[in-house]
């Protein structure tokens, strides 16, 4: 396995289908050093200044490429950006070099107060100009591109005046930034408000995908809950197998969040997706 | 309706149902399955669980001590109380304890708020920054004129806590796998003076006798190690300060020194 200084920052190590690094699993991963592609860290666990989040991430660092994920930018919010955690982020940035860094497409705070949660924006022509100056000052201040991600919604605002698709579409391309296709959340807002995903994926501009996520949700009968407690089921793996025909084979991440299993449970799910990405190639050839 | 309006209202409506002005209806559509109020319920329910799940993880002890119907409804009425005002959830909570005072049904328990005290301290030193290997080894080196001048540091990652109730002992009945609930606890123990540190990664709490406890109190204070053996001196007469120097360095309860 290459060192980590190898894989330092560079994009082109992330191939193929990573997982999300969960606390309970540091033990297996650091003792075992599983085949896996790469690593997504919740960078928001890991913003506090040592002990043993960070300890785990610089051992796990050492063979691994990562990829940062963040739920704590509020690109949606009517307030200012963070700095003083925008200033935390950038640090981890420079210390662990992740191939790219990526946040939701949402709001979760406002007047300084944090729901903790990855609230959906209205598609309105406010909102858009909103995120795409927040996307371009977290860009500028970082110094890179970051990936923004679709989020599931249980809501619609009578504002709205665009497809949640468009609204992706515009922000993305005028802030300049790539995109975080959440297959799960396109497969669990569709049915949530009765959209036509297949229309959604189909309307996503596919040079700016650069990673999906695939993830479980859970029935609640009226509406499905984005969970990430789950294995993924039979029509998100459809839909990933459309999105991968239209996007190719985007770098793929297993997301798994509450009720975290075995490890091995993991790696099932991503030899599922690696195989999807066969089967496409199978296809293709 | 304009953002910042939208946004003030939603959170308003999720931490405070009755309250506000603009209610849910004048931004959320009414669909054929859900009216405004239950799309936002379901926002509110994940909000809510979410930021309880964060005190479930700082308070696992608080929660024990009071079952956790009690704690989740003790958290619920804290969160609706208590803004988050950071970006990072993991330290959500800092003024438990504070609240548990003035929380009337948790009065039967009257060192609930000091075992959440004890719990915010830990998760304070669990993620407090790393440090260097201390300078220690130079103090052999100095003169007795100038070792007097010295001011000495607690480690980053440790903290120190009075308190008149045992919770040492209470929160040690509650660690590890077999956790015996029917055990009583003895408040006749009295109270106790700790120290919550952290040894490399171990997670460490550990009592303090008198002459400790005085000595890291002046620590803390940042006075120069001549005016501690002064204070320690005067409180306890015959006491031998190189011994209790010695103690604490060796305890690793002292990570620096800097001369003023
Ligand atoms: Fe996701």
């Amino acid at each position: 396995m290459s060192t980590r200084l190898q894989k330092n920052g560079d994009e082109s190590f992330i191939q193929g289908v990573g997982l999300g690094l969960r606390t309970p699993h540091y033990h297996f991963i650091e003792s075992t050093r599983p085949d896996v592609a790469w690593f997504e860290v919740l960078i928001d666990n890991y913003m506090q200044p040592g002990g043993s989040p960070l300890y785990h991430l610089e051992r796990i660092a050492r063979d691994y490429a990562l990829t940062f994920h963040g739920v704590g930018m509020s690109l949606g919010s009517a307030d200012p950006l963070n700095m003083d955690y925008l200033g935390i982020l950038k640090q981890r940035i420079n210390e662990f070099k992740p191939a790219w860094v990526s946040d939701h497409l949402c709001w979760s705070s406002v007047a300084g107060c944090h729901g903790h949660e990855l609230l959906p924006l209205p598609y309105t022509e406010e909102a858009v100009a909103l995120v795409i100056e927040k996307i371009r000052q977290v860009q500028d201040y970082l110094g890179q591109r970051i990936l923004i991600e679709n989020v599931s919604s249980y809501l619609t605002y009578t504002d709205s005046q665009m497809p949640e698709w468009e609204f992706l579409n515009i922000i993305a391309c005028e802030a300049d930034c790539d995109i975080l296709l959440d297959i799960n959340n396109i497969y669990v807002s569709s049915v949530n408000h009765n959209l036509d995903a297949e229309l959604y994926l189909q309307s996503v501009p596919v040079d700016r995908v650069r990673e999906m996520h695939l993830a479980g949700y859970e029935d609640a009968g009226t509406h499905l809950l984005d969970t990430h407690s789950r294995p993924v089921y039979d029509p998100v793996w459809d839909l990933y197998r459309k999105a991968l025909r239209l996007f190719g084979t985007v770098p793929t991440l297993i997301e798994w969040d509450n009720d975290i299993p075995e490890f091995d449970i993991l790696v099932a799910e991503a030899d599922k997706a690696r195989s999807c990405m066969r089967d496409l190639k199978n296809a293709v050839a | 309706m304009q953002l910042r309006k939208l946004q003030t209202a939603m959170l308003e409506s999720i931490f405070h149902p009755s309250q506000g002005e603009v209610k849910p209806q004048h931004y959320i559509s009414e669909t054929a399955v859900f009216s405004a109020e239950q799309q936002l319920d379901i926002y509110r329910g994940s909000i809510i669980s979410g930021i309880s799940g964060a005190l479930d993880n700082t308070y696992p002890v608080c929660r024990q001590l009071t079952g956790g119907d009690f704690f989740d409804a003790m958290a619920h009425e804290y969160i609706v109380n208590t803004p988050s005002l950071h970006p990072d959830l993991n330290i959500y909570g800092r003024t438990l304890a504070e609240f548990i005072d003035n929380f009337e049904p948790a009065n039967e328990l009257p060192y609930l708020s000091d075992i959440a005290r004890l719990e915010w301290l830990l998760a304070e030193v669990f993620s407090a920054a790393d440090e260097r290997l201390g300078n220690l080894d130079e103090l052999a080196y100095l003169s007795e004129q100038d070792l007097q001048k010295v001011i000495f540091q607690l480690p980053l990652a440790s903290r120190l806590l009075q308190s008149d109730f045992p919770v040492e002992a209470i929160w040690s009945m509650h660690q590890g796998a077999d956790i015996n609930h029917d055990e009583e606890i003895n408040l006749d123990q009295g109270g106790v003076k700790l120290i919550v540190w952290r040894d490399g990664l171990d997670m460490k709490v550990e009592i303090l006798d008198e002459h400790q406890w005085s000595f890291l109190v002046h620590i803390q204070q940042q006075h120069n190690f001549s005016s501690i053996c002064e204070s320690m001196i005067n409180d306890f007469p015959g006491v031998d300060m190189g011994h209790e120097l010695a103690r604490v360095i060796q305890a690793g309860w002292v990570s620096f020194f800097r001369s003023a």
